[in-house]
């Protein structure tokens, strides 16, 4: 369709030059007035079908790469979200976006204008060609002349231009890092009085900046008058060469007329085509950054490397058991373990606390459970079977989460609670989650209610209300097991209160498993789990555990006394 | 580095007025400089718009004179051969002079736009040096950034592209339409009438165009912000098992982004045959109209030959000159952003006539001062006390309790709103802000080195002192050792904030640079990182060395510091709580004890380096995991080289 339609506008686009030789030999021979309105007449009949098919070929070539982009867009978006969790943690979100953003628009431009004045440029050349060598081979031959250095030179200039293009690029890079960290170290710039220092060398680096930014002018600035004087020169070896074959009757007056408008004609895909090789080379380098993350195996693929024997895909009973099995892990790229041959049995029900200092392994024992990442010993099993054996999407319709640092999206309250339902309009009330994460009071603080778009982040709210937030979105679910890390840290003790009266007392009685060390959770809990250095070191109740006066009474009795640092 | 989707930003949606005459002036100002060339430049623009209009001319004279006369009426082949030749030579000699004027004034006008965005750059950097750390606070680093970097860069087409390529434009178009009416002037405004066709076809597709693009680039915008957000959040989205639903919201907004495009190609499908098209009226007719007077004898064949390519370098300037629109309107964008910055006055008001300071002998006194970064959430509540001359004085207490706000009234980053404070008895308030800065040390808990040698980092501030001695603070401090290790020595890099150096190295060359610096009163916020025992044992000597002689007041987390100190204010909940010497304090029993006891009772949050879990987020109730002066854990968060 797209070829049809090129072949279809050049072919118009060529005419219309023809018909004005025609005209231009008709006034020579003198001619009648209804010869000059059909000429004019055709023309605007071959100017008019060749727009009909530009707009065809605008339309299908375009078109087809705006599509391509959506779907490659599409797709990269598809695979990032199977990419397994450790790849988000070594690669930096900013690289991640400038693959969905240049590098996409890079490989669009080579697909769409790129390919588009690519076959145009090529049929073009060989219809104007054609009907040039029918006026005069030699004519012809030597009017193109300046043609393929027009395109070597575009194609030259348009390299070294790049070329220079990435060391301004480069340089930019430089000044913006300068600039930021003269703003991130303000304070220190300004104590020390070094206003001056930071201005002189941010001003140095800023005149190499337009140093390389004068050396790109000197080659851009010559790029468009270059190509009208080679142009240029093409007509004036028209004007005598063509004005003196006329001269000597070898072709007419509207011959020489006709070969300056195709010669005009080629001028412009032949720059174009020097074009379109830097597009290609640019796009291709872009299109092997995308190839490298659509390269990267997804959660899927590294499964089937780690376990051999899938399970069958029955669904997970409810009140499941979960257990950690000598488990020993180490985060990818780093050599320490986190937990080493940790044991843990969580029944359905229970309601267990992780307590131990930073870094002890509690947010890792949540991870592994959820499978965010596989143990590199032992083994996580639920419901007394490995993890491994369940597809993610089983496995985590188990669990209702609260991470440590809740991320909430830009989105309005409602939705960020009814996040986890696949299908917003099935999804029930948030009244009950949002009353029972204790959140019914600030709704009335909200313009909206629970209709309030909540800035990037949460920005708009606090520290407290976005964890409560956080937590409703995990209650919504109603899973059998809650996994809460540090979920209260920043909501105040009377809050915090009322919210573990109605998770412990609500009739579903889910398990509970929460990394936490405030006093109000760990004196409601069955079970106090402690950990050290990855291992579990003791557990039993609040009282027992006192009573043994190992680490976990040490840390409570700190965290007594924090609190009542508090009151004073 | 600023990310790249910064740019894709809410800013990015905001429409500003083509054209406001108080931002346009003040844009005319950063040209003034380059009036010379400015001034080449429009005079180079006449000429090629001259030498442009004298191609199709020279066609004309060709034809006329020596092909078409000729052609038929007899053979003297070699005069007009030879005529042919001279001709097409000039022809060549104009084009080859307007290639050179051309390059000329292209390089000229585009290095007028980089001088000037140049100019305007460094005059924003040094404003913004100018600002108090409260315009930093409630600002991230990025958007600033983007001021100081992207919206300049917006301007320099501007610069470059703006109002004389609108007067190259302009002259070209008067010199086609002079040289048509001029070679015959019936045909010439037969063809005009075209004209207001191209204008009115531009006309509709620029408001099209503007709008639809527009709405493109606000639907990328969103894209981008929507993968960003997702990219950061994949963990609750995977954890969540919501994927299938987000991949749905991401494939509207793409779908939504194509569609928008989609519209956008439709107008240049027909946007561009339509120009073609208007471009065949005016063919049409000049050989109509043009055959017509041939016929009757009132046209040359050489006019009409002219007249075809006149009518095809017509466009162009019509096309650019509307085209001008768009870099006016994101350069108005820009400018009133930019110009925003600019305005901004520091938060910390200078006094009209300061007092001239010498050097300082370092006494401090506070006098019930009140103090709230915002409103009057006051953060300080009636402080007093003195600190003597040449007095080390430690301030203890849990986070949020105030002793970083007492650094930064000092040092003048803020403005106190009741009491007064005074400095070897002079209000603060009546000394520069820099002259006070200059007697006045400060030492973050956050070291903040400088990417470059370490020398320079160690001069910082003092550029003026003997750069030999800069070693001899280093050595002093005790970072000889260190130095040693060093293959390059004082010229080895530090990296971006010092990367290359380790924790405790860090401290010490923030140490050295200070002493180098050698102010008549040292702030220092105490690092709480941890370190190993023999960097302890280097940077607590450092510290004492550092401190020797000089009234010091010190945020203090460590045990040993806290022991040196002459006299220990206690901070809690923004009040100044209890003072006196260890021994008195702890005999007291009441905050300075129990913070000191917790020191030694394990902690919840303990030392653990290079944990992957991650900082926890400051809360509602102020936190109160951070040990008071424990000698080895990360602060949350704002630990050394933690990102911003």
């Amino acid at each position: 369709m797209g070829g049809v339609a090129i072949l279809a506008t050049t072919l118009f686009q060529v005419w219309s030059p023809w018909i004005v030789r025609q005209a231009v030999d008709h006034l020579q021979h003198g001619t009648i007035r209804a010869t000059l309105m059909r000429d004019a007449g055709l023309i605007l009949l071959a100017v008019a079908l060749q727009g009909l098919f530009l707009f065809l070929m605008r339309m299908t070539l375009i078109r087809s790469s705006r599509q391509m982009e959506y779907e490659l867009r599409n797709d990269l978006y598809d695979h990032m979200q199977r990419l397994h969790a450790g790849f988000y943690r070594r690669t930096r979100v900013g690289d991640l976006l400038s693959r969905t953003t240049n590098d996409l628009d890079a490989v669009r431009n080579f697909l769409g204008p790129g390919i588009m004045y690519f076959a145009n440029t090529i049929v073009t050349f060989c219809f104007a060609v054609t009907l040039m060598c029918r006026i005069d081979v030699r004519l012809t031959l030597i009017a193109l002349i300046p043609l393929p250095i027009l395109s070597l030179t575009v194609a030259r200039l348009g390299a070294t231009i790049h070329h220079y293009y990435e060391a301004i690029q480069d340089r930019f890079g430089k000044l913006t890092a300068k600039a930021q960290e003269t703003l991130a170290g303000i304070r220190v710039v300004k104590a020390y009085v070094e206003e001056e220092g930071e201005y002189d060398a941010f001003r140095a680096i800023h005149e190499d900046f337009t140093e390389q930014n004068r050396k790109m002018i000197q080659l851009w600035s010559m790029m468009f008058p270059l190509m009208g004087l080679l142009g240029g020169i093409a007509n004036a070896v028209v004007l005598w060469i063509g004005g003196s074959a006329v001269v000597s009757g070898r072709i007419s007056l509207g011959d020489l007329v006709a070969f300056q408008i195709y010669l005009m004609m080629l001028l412009w895909p032949m720059i174009s085509l020097g074009w379109v090789s830097n597009l290609f080379q640019r796009g291709a380098a872009a299109m092997a950054r995308i190839r490298a993350i659509m390269d990267e195996p997804i959660e899927e693929d590294l499964d089937a490397a780690v376990v051999h024997a899938k399970h069958e895909h029955a669904r997970l009973p409810l009140g499941v058991t979960l257990e950690l099995r000598d488990v020993g892990f180490k985060y990818p790229m780093s050599d320490r373990f986190i937990l080493r041959a940790l044991n843990l049995k969580v029944q359905p029900g229970e309601r267990v606390a992780l307590v131990g200092r930073t870094g002890s392994g509690k947010t890792t024992i949540l991870s592994l459970l959820t499978r965010l990442f596989d143990p590199d010993e032992g083994a996580v099993l639920v419901g007394g079977r490995d993890a491994r054996g369940l597809t993610r999407a089983e496995l985590r319709r188990v669990f209702g989460i609260v991470q440590q640092e809740s991320f909430l999206f830009s989105d309005t309250i409602r939705a960020n609670v009814a996040f986890g339902f696949d299908d917003l309009s099935a999804a029930p009330g948030p009244d009950g989650p949002v009353a029972r994460a204790g959140l019914a009071r600030d709704l009335d603080q909200f313009p909206k209610g629970l209709d309030t778009i909540i800035g990037e982040r949460g920005i708009t709210l606090s520290g407290g209300q976005k964890q409560r937030v956080a937590l409703a979105r995990a209650l919504a679910l109603e899973r059998p097991v809650l996994l809460l890390d540090d979920a209260f840290a920043s909501v105040d003790p009377g809050t915090e209160e009322e919210i573990l009266e109605s998770l412990f007392e609500h009739p579903s009685r889910p398990t509970l498993v929460l990394a936490t060390h405030r006093r109000s959770a760990l004196l409601r809990v069955d079970r106090i789990v402690v950990l050290d250095e990855g291992r579990v070191v003791d557990t039993g109740r609040h009282a027992e555990l006192i009573a043994r006066g190992g680490l976990y009474a040490d840390l409570y009795h700190r965290e007594e006394m924090v609190e009542e640092l508090e009151t004073l | 580095m600023s990310a790249p989707w910064e740019a894709y930003g809410h800013d990015e949606e905001k429409v500003g007025a083509v054209y406001d005459h108080g931002l346009a002036k003040r844009l005319i100002r950063y040209l003034k400089p380059y009036r010379k060339e400015i001034f080449i430049s429009v005079v180079l623009l006449a000429a090629i718009s001259l030498l442009e209009v004298a191609g199709p001319y020279i066609t004309k004279v060709a034809i006329d004179t020596y092909v078409r006369p000729l052609h038929g009426v007899g053979p003297v082949p070699a005069i007009a051969i030879r005529g042919l030749i001279v001709l097409s030579l000039a022809y060549v000699g104009i084009l080859i002079v307007a290639f050179a004027l051309r390059y000329w004034q292209t390089y000229t006008m585009s290095m007028v736009g980089q001088r000037a965005m140049q100019d305007l750059r460094l005059e924003i950097f040094k404003h913004v040096e100018t600002l108090t750390p409260t315009y930093f606070d409630t600002r991230p680093v990025g958007r600033i950034l983007t001021r100081v970097t992207q919206d300049v860069s917006a301007l320099s087409e501007l610069f470059a592209q703006g109002v004389v390529a609108v007067i190259g434009d302009i002259f070209l178009l008067a010199g086609i339409i002079g040289a048509m009416l001029w070679m015959n002037w019936k045909l010439a405004l037969v063809v005009f009438t075209t004209i207001p066709l191209l204008v009115l076809a531009t006309g509709i597709f620029r408001a099209k165009v503007r709008v639809s693009y527009r709405r493109v680039r606000t639907r990328l915008a969103r894209i981008n912000a929507y993968t960003q957000e997702h990219l950061q959040g994949m963990e609750v989205v995977k954890l969540f098992n919501v994927e299938a639903k987000e991949f749905r919201g991401f494939d509207r907004a793409n779908k939504d982004h194509l569609t928008a495009h989609l519209q956008n190609l439709f107008y240049y499908a027909v946007f561009f045959p339509t120009v073609e098209f208007i471009g065949a009226i005016a063919l049409a007719l000049i050989v109509w109209y043009g055959g017509l007077g041939i016929l009757g004898g009132t046209v040359t064949f050489g006019v009409v030959v002219a007249f075809l390519q006149y009518s095809e370098r017509f466009y162009q300037p019509v096309r650019d000159l509307s085209e001008k629109y768009n870099v006016f309107q994101s350069a108005m964008v820009a400018s009133e952003r930019i110009f925003d910055l600019l305005d901004t006055k520091p938060a910390v008001p200078e006094p009209e006539r300061p007092a001239p300071v010498g050097r300082l002998r370092g006494g401090v006194e506070f006098d019930r001062v009140w103090f709230a970064y915002k409103d009057d959430d006051f953060v300080l509540r009636d402080i007093s006390f003195r600190i003597a001359p040449g007095e080390k004085v430690a301030l203890v207490g849990a986070t949020g309790a105030g002793k970083s706000s007492i650094a930064n009234l000092l040092t003048r980053f803020y403005e106190f709103q009741r009491g007064s404070i005074r400095v070897d008895g002079r209000d603060i308030r009546e000394i520069e802000g820099r002259a006070l800065r200059r007697q006045i040390g400060l030492v973050l808990q956050d070291v903040f080195l400088f990417s470059g040698s370490v020398r320079e980092n160690l001069r910082f501030g003092a550029r003026e002192r003997d750069p030999a001695e800069a070693e001899r603070a280093l050595e002093e401090i005790g970072g000889g050792r260190m130095l040693g290790r060093l293959p390059r020595g004082l010229e080895e890099e530090v990296g971006e904030r010092g990367v290359y150096f380790s924790m405790g190295e860090r401290q010490l060359l923030a140490f050295a640079r200070a002493l180098h610096y050698d102010p008549s009163l040292l702030i220092l916020d105490e690092a709480t990182s941890s370190v190993d025992v023999e960097t302890e044992r280097v940077i607590q000597s450092a510290l004492r060395r550092l401190l020797e002689g000089r009234t010091s007041l010190v945020i203090a987390h460590r045990l040993s510091t806290i022991l040196d100190a002459d006299r220990i204010l206690v901070m809690h909940k923004g009040e100044l709580r209890e003072q006196g010497t260890h021994a008195e304090l702890l005999a007291r029993g009441g905050i300075y004890a129990r913070l000191y006891e917790l020191q030694y009772s394990k902690q919840w949050d303990g030392a653990a380096e290079g944990t992957p879990e991650r900082a926890r987020p400051g809360g509602e109730t102020p936190a109160l995991d951070e040990a008071p002066f424990a000698g080895g854990r990360t602060a949350d968060g704002a630990g050394e080289g933690a990102p911003a």
